[in-house]
């Protein structure tokens, strides 16, 4: 999750999120590379007390910072061609679960279970424990097996909100009357936590998402005991 | 005998192409491209292989004693006509609280709504 002080991004909890970090990485390495060069070219100037007169019409120069930009470019997109097509990938989801924005919480229903369903609303901050996250906590967390690729149906019953858990790379906006589908897999067991992501109202702040990752059977076991209620 | 003639040419030129910078360079590189991408197929594979694999069956479900709906049940159209029932026309725009104002009754109302429903729950 978040914390104070927190540069880069969350620690990957989905192999997309993975390789959109790595592709991040990878391009910074270039920016940095190029940064530093430029940098280094200007700054040498600065001491530098010698005039040029000739310089006028250098063709092979030309060429070169021509090319080479050229070059770079290629290296920049090819990682990110690939990356767009692995975005993309159809796959096959073992489970369903469709989530409803509202003014301010949000519902799940386990679309392929019977009636699993239920309204998750921000825990608040003079309700919370002393371990608990401020704005991040809410009182039924989304519960998921791990290893498994699930497929997310994102709507909304009023206003525009926006689902999204940054740790395992997605985000989808609920808009009332479409249903919006994204697909992941988390590959290792924790929380992840993530906010409303479109200005929905007073409480837009106030309505965060928390995903818990378990083993398979620990979640038929929840869903069991969920739905007996 | 022309007939032979035109044979034997045949075969030469057989012969000439199957020493000829074809068949020794283009032809393996092609081949090595094609057939590698085949030969690649098997590596790449277990990526779709993991990634599609059921974690959770229905079979497995209904040994625990956890109806599972068929697959086919659950479909991006079959959710899409569930939503097309909410009715998301009639919301109440609850305004924001300001600074300077005390008492905004809607947004008190909203509050306490939100602060039972996280009472239930609990």
């Amino acid at each position: 999750m978040a914390t104070w002080g927190h540069l880069g991004f969350q620690d990957s909890a989905s192999p997309l999120m993975e390789q959109l970090i790595f592709f991040h990485d990878h391009t910074m390495v270039v920016l940095i590379l190029i940064t530093t060069f430029v940098g280094y070219m200007m700054a040498a100037m600065f001491p530098n007390a010698f005039v040029n007169r000739f310089l006028l019409e250098n063709q092979t120069i030309e060429v070169i910072w021509t090319i080479l930009p050229a070059i770079i470019l290629i290296f920049i997109a090819l990682p990110s061609l690939r990356l767009l097509y692995l975005l993309d990938e159809v796959n096959n989801p073992s489970i369903t679960l469709k989530t409803i924005g509202h003014q301010w919480y949000w519902s799940y229903e386990y679309s392929d279970f019977l009636q699993v369903e239920f309204d998750s609303y921000m825990t608040p901050s003079n309700e919370l424990d002393l371990s608990g996250f401020r704005l991040l906590d809410v009182d039924n967390r989304t519960v998921l097996p791990m290893n498994t690729q699930v497929r997310m149906l994102v709507t909304a019953a009023d206003v525009i909100h926006s689902w999204t858990v940054p740790a395992l790379g997605v985000k989808a906006d609920a808009i009332p009357g479409r249903l919006n589908q994204i697909s992941f897999m988390v590959n290792r067991p924790g929380l992840f936590f993530g906010q409303c992501s479109e200005i929905c109202g007073a409480n837009h702040s106030f309505m965060p998402i928390v995903v818990e990752s378990v083993s398979v059977s620990a979640f038929l076991n929840w869903i069991s005991s969920s739905s007996d209620l | 005998m022309s007939f032979l003639f035109y044979l034997r040419s045949c075969v030469g030129m057989g012969s000439r192409f199957l020493k000829g910078k074809f068949m020794r360079f283009g032809a393996p590189f092609l081949v090595l491209v094609v057939g590698g991408s085949f030969g690649l197929k098997e590596f790449s594979q277990i990526r779709y292989d993991f990634r599609n694999r059921k974690n959770i069956t229905k079979e497995d479900a209904e040994k625990l004693g956890i109806p599972m709906k068929p697959q086919a049940e659950v479909t991006l159209e079959t959710e899409y006509k569930k939503i097309t029932k909410i009715d998301t026309s009639n919301w109440e725009n609850i305004r924001g609280p300001r600074p300077w104002e005390d008492g905004n009754k809607l947004y008190e109302e909203a509050v306490q709504r939100g602060k039972q429903n996280t009472d239930k729950a609990s």
